[in-house]
């Protein structure tokens, strides 16, 4: 009889991995739900690697999207706030996307040509490190009113995700 | 033939890693075929990377929806998540069974959300759809061969070796 071991170390570098990949997944279902077009919406993709390194360098603050309508009118902002705990390595790896979808289906569609924007905040006392296709901003955030709390995107070892979503 | 490969997701590999691990188990599977060209097979998938990443961060990989059938083959590509993909194996070595395949057709999910995203990836590109995959792989057209059926009507049966 022949048995095979294996191991698994788990790092703070797979909370990252994890963490991006909840936050592009969810970011990604709710533009499209929301009605953003799929053709703009195919760019987050792109965004997984730089939150990544962010998470992993514990530089990220949160991921604020904001949704505006043709006219420049803001309708929407989501906010990925990322939270890093204490590391405990029996931790696991979860995520709340069911929960999210749920959430998301209470979620009226927005009207036809909404575009987005995303913009990474750094964490007190931290500053993002510069990653290709991001800039400065300097615009300041449209006001929002109503905020409502859509539960954990994700979580590790280490680092967790909400979500929120403004109007 | 079925087959099974497995790509460990997050938090093993990104989705992007994801992608290309996935695009090369089907280029390199289809490249055994000497009437498909490798190139040719990369270009029609590449444009399919950013979708294959965010479904598979999104966890619609996870179940068996990603299937390329070929003549003899039905290949299986499953990305775990979470708690899954750290006890999953890689495996990502090209699958038998498509040597003789002219043509081929990869399955992508596209569940609501994401069917007009995935919808628009495959309606670019020839040999992707959005259509669920057939449950058994289709079977390799029959070898072509000459029968002299004029000598076969005159066979004598005691004869096992055959015309020569």
């Amino acid at each position: 009889v022949s048995t095979t071991t294996r191991t698994w170390t788990t790092t703070f570098t797979h909370t990252a991995t994890h963490l991006a990949g909840t936050i592009t997944a969810s970011l990604t279902e709710l533009l499209l739900h929301l009605g953003v077009h799929h053709t703009t919406v195919t760019a987050v993709a792109s965004y997984e690697c730089a939150f990544a390194v962010w998470i992993t360098e514990r530089s990220l603050g949160s991921i604020v999207v904001e949704i505006a309508d043709r006219y420049g009118n803001h309708r929407k902002t989501l906010e990925f706030a990322v939270d890093y705990p204490e590391w405990q390595s029996e931790a696991r790896f979860a995520d709340g996307l069911p929960r999210i979808r749920r959430e998301m289906s209470k979620l009226s569609l927005l009207p036809s040509g909404c575009t987005f924007t995303v913009t990474a905040r750094p964490r007190h006392g931290y500053r993002l490190s510069d990653q290709a296709g991001w800039g400065t901003r300097y615009k300041p955030f449209a006001p929002t009113t109503d905020t409502y709390n859509f539960g954990t995107v994700g979580r590790g070892p280490g680092a967790a995700a909400v979500l929120r979503v403004s109007t | 033939m079925r087959a099974d490969r497995t790509v460990p997701g997050r938090p093993v590999s990104s989705g992007e890693t994801v992608a290309e691990k996935v695009v090369e188990v089907i280029v390199a599977t289809l490249e055994r075929s000497h009437h498909l060209n490798r190139e040719e097979v990369s270009q029609e998938l590449d444009p399919a990377k950013p979708a294959l990443a965010l479904l598979a961060n999104a966890g619609f990989l996870a179940d068996g929806g990603l299937v390329l059938v070929a003549p003899g083959l039905r290949l299986e590509v499953t990305v775990p998540v979470g708690e899954k993909a750290i006890r999953a194996s890689e495996d990502t070595t090209p699958a038998r069974g498509a040597a003789d395949a002219e043509t081929w057709t990869l399955h992508l999910p596209g569940p609501a959300p994401y069917t007009g995203l995935v919808g628009a990836v495959a309606a670019e590109a020839p040999h992707l759809t959005i259509d669920k995959p057939p449950i058994e792989a289709p079977e390799r057209a029959a070898a072509a061969v000459q029968v002299d059926l004029a000598g076969l009507a005159g066979l004598d049966t005691s004869n096992r070796g055959g015309r020569t």
